[in-house]
């Protein structure tokens, strides 16, 4: 038998012994439904019969308009986000301050659309990021009613990774400290006005940093450490766990330098690999104990060890004021401070890290990403081009207003063309043409000034569409040469060091006889 | 999904429609191409509903690809190596035994070989020799070109061979 053939049976014959539950389709349309309605959510204030209600701008989209949702989701639980947190509205003063919302203990969680506030009585605001940046990575309290947080994907103009604060009542965050040469930021602990964060870089090593609420003052607290599977602050020590075939723990001063190892930690043993918190003199975390999940309190100073079952799924994720947030579907904080876990809260479950609030003062519409205003794109100001004279109209027509969108940076509008006319946009998996540009920006590639340039060579009529630039098509001297007075002398390096083995691979227009827009893409 | 009968076993391909009907012809043989990609049900099942939830969320564009399933699979993908990334506290010191062993093959030489090929690579393995997929739906699906699927392919079946002491 070949190998292709004994492959093909093995891999057939193992999927057959996988089964997926079903009947989640309800289910998973919930969730894609919740997350439409949060992004473009709804943010109130006001409980018990206090009177201001903040709404978001766009909380109309909130009527549930979706015909095809509507009927999915008939006979669905009906999911309310406009639940009225437990918050207090301060009265604004005659001035021009803005209302804030005021809460008291609550849960951050860092989310792909966004940071959901989770208050304990179930009430939730969303604060929604720049629609382009959705995806939250971790967010944290800053101590002082305001959020640290970072992105998966950070908005410009601030550099990929950067560790951001939404202060108190601020509307706008501020950049506190970016990633050198591409690592990855993850805020631990804010302590004596300080945010401790772990930065992984790419080579596989952990240090332990810390950097003033303000930006300044960055300072490293641990060096360099391979296999640094978590870290926890708290109460001015750091704690680290590592992984390996001889892990273990070590602690060091929020101050800098090392701690003495404890007795109990020095011991060389299999990795950790669970997170780890810090509270009250205690190190927690999970492990396998009598083949089951149990939440483990380790006195720092003499190593002793007391643990509770707890149910699957639970991790330790957080820690604040001697509490530590475990969480499955549900999230439940209490106190571990004898022998059992104590549940004091609990909260609706979403996906997502998460942490404790012990304050947070929201401005009345706070952003966590860019906006939209400072969409990456360099309008350029120059008269709209006569089309060529033998175009079709309905080409010519259609030259005009993409060149007018693109001149403009009206990314909306040229997005819902594209979908409209299902051009050709990307040959990846983004679905959402205003994004694939956004992101191409954020590497140095601005599709609308390109557009516009492109847009001012000649076409070429190839298969029914007409194509700019020209050389995409013929690939000749001629139209090459057009090219270079369109561009930069580097952007048109870059693209001719492959017109022997590709021809034109840049950003190139195709427009249908018919007046469709057919692409408006780059690449092979 | 309508099956094609190709010999011994059936290729699998995906029929267009509406959501609820790729839904449900699709998301278990996604479900089984990610696990075995993955090497690990419960992220593949986790994965394939991360993947359905987009996919409806943009249905009214999704469902013009010529691929669904492809665009599926690989948003699936995505995000359970996103999510690997994210935990890799938990994964410094090498997956967890338990992840690997909840793909079981019948063949353990033959499942050591598999797990053991780079992830882009069992990806396509996977989608060519499971899902049957050609070499240009393989490459749409992964938003690779078809090339760099015949070479991926190629490199690991090479390695297959090699790690199983079979001669070309």
């Amino acid at each position: 038998m070949s190998l292709e053939k004994k492959l093909r049976d093995e891999l057939h014959d193992t999927a057959e012994r996988l089964a997926l539950d079903p009947g989640e389709y309800g289910r998973a349309m919930e969730r894609g439904a919740l997350r439409r309605r949060q992004r473009w959510g709804l943010l109130t204030g006001g409980a018990l019969g206090f009177a201001a209600v903040l709404v978001l701008a766009n909380a109309l989209e909130l009527g549930g308009d979706d015909p095809q949702l509507g009927t999915l989701l008939s006979g669905a639980p009906n999911t309310t986000l406009a639940t009225m947190p437990p918050a207090t509205t301060l009265p604004s003063s005659p001035a021009t301050a803005p209302p804030v919302t005021v809460f008291e203990q609550a849960l951050a969680i860092a989310a792909d659309d966004g940071i959901a506030v989770l208050a304990a009585d179930q009430g939730s605001t969303f604060l929604s990021s720049d629609p382009f940046y959705q995806s939250i990575s971790w967010a944290i309290s800053d101590e002082d009613g305001g959020l640290l947080f970072t992105h998966e994907v950070t908005p410009l103009p601030w550099e990929q990774g950067t560790l951001m604060r939404l202060p108190a009542e601020a509307s706008q965050p501020i950049a506190l400290v970016a990633p050198e040469g591409g690592g990855v930021i993850t805020p631990l602990a804010v302590e004596e006005g300080s945010v401790f964060y772990r930065l992984d870089d790419l080579g596989g090593h952990s240090r332990i940093m810390a950097v003033g609420l303000d930006g300044a003052d960055s300072r490293e607290i641990v060096g360099a450490t391979p296999l640094m599977a978590s870290a926890a602050v708290a109460d001015g020590v750091v704690a680290v766990s590592l992984g390996g075939e001889c892990g273990g723990y070590l602690f060091y001063a929020t101050t800098g330098g090392p701690l003495p190892t404890p007795e109990w930690a020095s011991v060389c043993g299999p990795g950790i690999q669970n997170d780890i918190a810090l509270a009250d003199g205690y190190l927690f975390t999970l492990s396998d104990i009598d083949s089951q999940r149990q939440l483990v309190r380790i006195e720092l100073e003499t190593g002793e060890q007391v643990s509770t079952p707890i149910e699957d799924g639970w991790q330790v994720e957080a820690e604040s004021s001697g509490r530590v947030a475990v969480g499955g579907t549900e999230i439940r904080v209490g106190d571990y401070r004898g022998e059992a876990f104590v549940e004091t809260e609990s909260f609706l479950g979403r996906n997502g890290t998460f942490a404790l609030l012990p304050s947070l003062v929201l401005a009345a519409n706070p952003r966590l990403g860019s906006g939209m205003g400072e969409l990456p794109c360099t309008a350029i100001d120059v008269p709209d081009p006569t089309p060529p004279a033998d175009l079709p109209e309905a080409v010519a027509d259609k030259y005009l207003l993409v060149f007018s969108l693109a001149k403009s940076c009206e990314m909306e509008q040229l997005g819902a063309l594209i979908l409209a006319d299902d051009a050709a946009f990307t040959f990846g998996a983004v679905e959402d043409p205003v994004e694939t540009w956004v992101r191409s920006a954020r590497y140095g590639f601005d599709v609308m000034s390109m557009t516009v340039r492109i847009l001012n060579a000649e076409p070429a009529l190839s298969a029914g569409i007409y194509s700019w630039p020209a050389v995409h098509v013929t690939n000749s001297s001629e139209d090459w040469s057009q090219l270079s007075g369109l561009l930069s002398a580097a952007e048109y390096e870059q693209l001719y060091q492959y017109r022997d083995e590709f021809g034109y691979l840049g950003l190139r227009v195709g427009i249908a006889e018919d007046g469709r827009l057919a692409y408006l893409i780059a690449g092979d | 999904m309508m099956a094609v009968d190709t010999g011994e076993i059936p290729v699998i391909r995906f029929s267009a429609g509406t959501f609820e009907s790729f839904y449900q012809s699709t998301r278990q043989h996604v479900f089984r191409a990610l696990a075995l990609t993955l090497g690990n049900s419960d992220l593949a099942a986790d994965a394939v509903d991360e993947a359905m939830v987009r996919a409806y969320q943009h249905w009214r564009t999704v469902s013009t690809y010529d691929n669904q399933a492809g665009w599926v699979y690989r948003v699936g993908l995505n995000w359970a190596r996103s999510r690997l990334r994210r935990r890799k506290r938990e994964l410094l010191s090498e997956a967890p035994p338990e992840q690997s062993a909840e793909i079981t093959f019948s063949d353990p030489d033959l499942e050591r070989a598999v797990m053991g090929l780079p992830i882009d690579a069992r990806s396509v393995v996977v989608l060519r020799f499971y899902l049957d997929w050609s070499t240009d739906e393989v490459a749409r699906a992964l938003g690779i070109r078809p090339g760099t699927v015949k070479s991926r392919l190629h490199r690991a079946m090479a390695d297959l061979r090699e790690q199983l002491g079979v001669k070309q």
